[in-house]
């Protein structure tokens, strides 16, 4: 970490140090809306190394141009983890972690109409012994509420300072600037905060604990004495200190102090959380004034109708139905005009340019891999758009608890509703949608399940084989067959992710089950700036990470399709050939291409599915995007500017025929094997790539194709084997 | 079920057996919750009144009332708090 270096070159440059300022907070405390107010667009956003859990961090100016890193913690409700994010801040705060110092300074953020609970973590930080402020947010909301705070008692009582702020209003941020400024060079010295927990019932009980921590690193007597009261009441606490030396003693003595705690009638599980609230209720009880609870509130009135036992459901279903069919028709149109501009684009560079290697590479290639990047924009910014509207409103919380009971069944929770439903659409914003989920587990196994929804990319497959494979017969009067057929490829997708989800969470992604323990935030208005910094954030971090994966594999692509080139004596043969009169391979270009090689070579693999090579080399261009097999196959035959409803391509893919046998190369049943393969493979490098940036490791996109693939082979070789033992195969 | 018994501490229910609009006083947990710590720190200590404000549209999870917070849970969760009558049920200040 650099510091900022003075570009004035009269002046002397000083790299100063960078001080590191730390927003902790719990989920909802309005925390994130702090750090945007703080830092604006001037954000980084990378992972911890080795995990999936986000580091957000931005820089700040202070005063003699000294840097001031503002970095966003995961929300946490205490400092004992119960999960990998939250591990992560506890770490960074109590200085375990291994790759990030503790912070100069930690700015507690907490929701003022909810005090007791927000301070409960703010305590426990200031025993720590960091430089702690308390940013007080949501005044706006308190005074519309009536409630009083008195902010010069709370700064006395816990003897850090206070600053009232309302980070939605950009109210009080200037002031929260400058005392970030002013305590955060401080540096050690800055050490501030009262102990609440001073003598206090139990300090004698835990008088051994805390000489023991004192002697095992802990300097401040209230940071001993806050550690001893956690490593008694929670055995996580005590676990993170397994692994040190003298565990155990530090066992024994723990103990000890539970036994006298069963022995005065105190369930040791609940001593810190007891001592602490009871310290807290009291200091709430001088320093807020609530007013007397005027009948419901606006937000209780509001969940009458939206979380009404029918009207519910039916409003969730209009709004999600309005939202993803705004993300199919809007996105259409900007989707259509960056394939046209991309289209464009590229003729002028076959005008400009010579036609030869350099001008093949960059049409087909470079602009082709910058058109798969760039189409997926739209949709990433009209879904991410509207699920920042539903977060910031608190809607998305209210989904989670409609839609929960359906996904307890598949050991998911109700937050992952909205990742799998956009994946129907795409997984690419999908798997970015399922930054929402706050259960890491539940997060990964939503990720490696979210790619068997249909998306759009697969619908052309679906058209091209129903539409020329698939009698168009009404079964009984009612259902028209190629409809039917099409929904069955839909319905396997979900299925498959109700199988694997089960399979994977036996399996693979085991951790604790669900724990469904969610707050239901008052409602909110959005506030815009906020909304348009989240669809920033989305549509960056897809481009520079997961479009720079994608763009490489679209030029590996485009050279394995175009190279080697036929030779000149092979073009003549096959001109002599042709003007000769006799039969011609017509395959003959793409046969001896690298993907074609390619094609042949997995051909005994894929012909139990009841493919060919032809076939085969769809497979392969189309892990540029699933859509790709029918330009693909277009090639293949010959045909010019051929799409998924061309009646051309349909009957150029009704008369093949295999040259031995003679019999045609699809059948409805190969179709249908093809199909349920498209359905069922992550055909998809943008997914991979996505999952990649997501999870941040290359382990699980490759586990993802890997075990997607084997589901594909098993069920399209079952139905093809099945059904050509049926009699379905001709 | 809410019969008031004259010594209200020793009558003893669980949290998922309250009616929407109803409220109680957290009395303890089941020994083997995992989720009790989390719980605790959410505020739901023994003491604390909790509502129950509804009940989700297909049954299950529940949202709850405590400290001025909603939070929703599952049921399985719930049969595992145990709450009892408030003193005055009418008369309570609520949150």
């Amino acid at each position: 970490m650099s510091a900022e270096i003075n570009t004035d070159s009269s002046r002397v440059e000083i790299k100063q140090r960078v001080v590191r300022v730390a927003l902790a907070g719990n989920p909802n405390s309005g925390k994130t809306s702090v750090f945007n107010a703080l830092t604006g667009l001037r954000q980084k956003i990378a992972n911890y190394p080795g995990v999936t859990v986000e580091r957000k961090s931005g820089m700040l100016t202070g005063p003699d141009r000294q840097p001031f890193e503002i970095i966003d913690l995961p929300g946490i409700y205490s400092l004992v983890p119960k999960s990998l994010d939250e591990q992560i801040a506890v770490d960074i705060l109590t200085g375990t972690c291994p790759v990030e110092p503790p912070p100069d300074l930690v700015v507690v953020v907490a929701d003022v109409t909810n005090l007791p609970r927000n301070l409960y973590l703010c305590t426990q930080i200031i025993d720590i012994g960091l430089p702690v402020i308390l940013a007080l947010n949501m005044m706006d909301v308190a005074r519309k509420k009536n409630l009083q705070v008195n902010v010069e008692g709370l700064a006395r009582r816990l003897n850090i300072p206070v600053v009232p702020i309302s980070a939605k209003q950009m109210e009080g941020i200037d002031e929260l600037k400058d005392t970030i400024f002013l305590h955060g060079r401080k540096g050690a010295n800055g050490r501030n905060g009262h102990s609440i927990l001073k003598s206090v019932e139990l300090a004698r009980v835990c008088e051994p604990l805390v000489t023991w921590f004192q002697e095992h690193g802990i300097d401040s007597p209230s940071g001993a004495y806050a550690e001893a009261l956690r490593v008694i009441s929670q055995p996580q606490a005590l676990e993170r200190w397994q692994n040190r030396n003298g565990r155990e003693e530090l066992s024994g003595l723990v103990q000890k102090a539970r036994q006298e705690l069963d022995a005065r009638g105190i369930p040791w599980k609940q001593a810190e959380v007891r001592i602490r609230y009871a310290a807290i209720d009291q200091i709430c009880a001088q320093n807020i004034t609530q007013p007397k609870s005027t009948g419901s509130e606006l937000s209780e009135k509001i969940d009458r109708i939206l979380t009404h036992k029918y009207f519910g459901p039916v409003f969730m279903f209009l709004i999600l139905a309005t939202i993803f069919q705004s993300i199919y028709t809007w996105a259409e149109v900007p989707m259509t005009a960056i394939e046209n501009a991309l289209g464009a684009l590229g003729q002028q560079v076959e005008q400009l340019l010579p036609p030869g290697p350099l001008q093949d590479m960059l049409v087909n290639g470079v602009i082709a891999g910058v058109g798969a990047v760039l189409v997926f924009l739209p949709q990433i910014v009209f879904l991410f758009f509207f699920l920042a509207i539903l977060e910031d409103t608190g809607y998305l919380a209210r989904v989670a608890f409609i839609m929960d009971r359906f996904m307890a069944k598949i050991g998911l929770s109700g937050q992952s509703v909205i990742p799998l439903l956009s994946s129907f659409a795409c997984a690419v914003p999908g798997i970015m949608a399922t930054r929402t989920i706050q259960n890491q587990r539940d997060r990964l196994l939503t990720i490696l399940v979210a790619p068997f929804m249909s998306c759009s990319a697969r619908l052309p497959v679906y058209t091209l084989m129903i539409g020329a494979f698939i009698p168009g017969i009404w079964l009984g009067g009612i259902f028209y067959l190629p409809g039917l057929v099409l929904l069955s490829m839909y319905l396997l997708g979900m299925v498959a992710a109700v199988v694997a989800a089960t399979i994977l969470q036996k399996f693979v992604v085991k951790g604790e089950s669900t724990s469904y323990i969610m707050e239901l935030p008052a409602y909110r208005m959005p506030v815009w700036r906020f909304i348009f910094y989240r669809v920033y954030e989305a549509g960056k971090a897809f481009v520079t990470n997961a479009g720079k994966i994608i763009m490489a594999v679209s030029i590996v692509l485009w050279f394995l399709a175009s190279y080697p080139k036929p030779d000149a004596k092979h073009q003549q043969d096959m001109l002599a050939l042709e003007k000769s009169g006799q039969t011609v391979d017509s395959f003959h270009e793409i046969r001896q291409s690298y993907a074609g090689r390619l094609g042949q070579l997995i051909e005994p693999v894929i012909r139990p599915l009841g493919f060919d090579w032809k076939i085969g080399i769809g497979l392969i261009t189309s892990f540029a995007a699933r859509e790709v097999i029918v330009s693909t196959l277009a090639t293949i035959y010959n045909l010019q500017d051929a799409d998924e409803t061309s009646v051309d391509l349909r009957a150029a893919l009704q008369n093949d025929r295999y040259p031995d046998t003679g019999k045609p190369v699809f059948t409805p049943l190969v179709a249908i094997s093809l199909m349920i393969f498209f359905v069922l493979a992550c055909q998809c490098m943008s997914t991979l790539a996505i999952v990649r940036r997501e999870t941040n490791s290359w382990r699980w996109p490759v586990f993802m194709f890997v075990y997607m693939l084997i589901f594909a082979y098993v069920a399209s070789f079952t139905v093809f084997q099945v059904g050509t033992a049926l009699g379905f195969g001709s | 079920m809410k019969t008031q018994t004259t010594d209200s501490s020793d009558y003893v229910f669980s949290l998922d057996d309250l009616k929407p609009g109803e409220e109680a006083v957290i009395a303890g947990y089941q020994d083997d919750i995992a989720d009790e710590m989390r719980l605790l720190e959410m505020g739901l200590i023994i003491g604390s009144i909790v509502r129950l404000v509804k009940i989700a549209p297909f049954g299950d999870p529940i949202q709850i009332r405590v400290r001025g917070t909603d939070i929703s849970l599952r049921r399985a969760l719930a049969k595992r708090i145990l709450t009892r009558p408030t003193q005055l049920n009418h008369d309570e200040r609520r949150n």
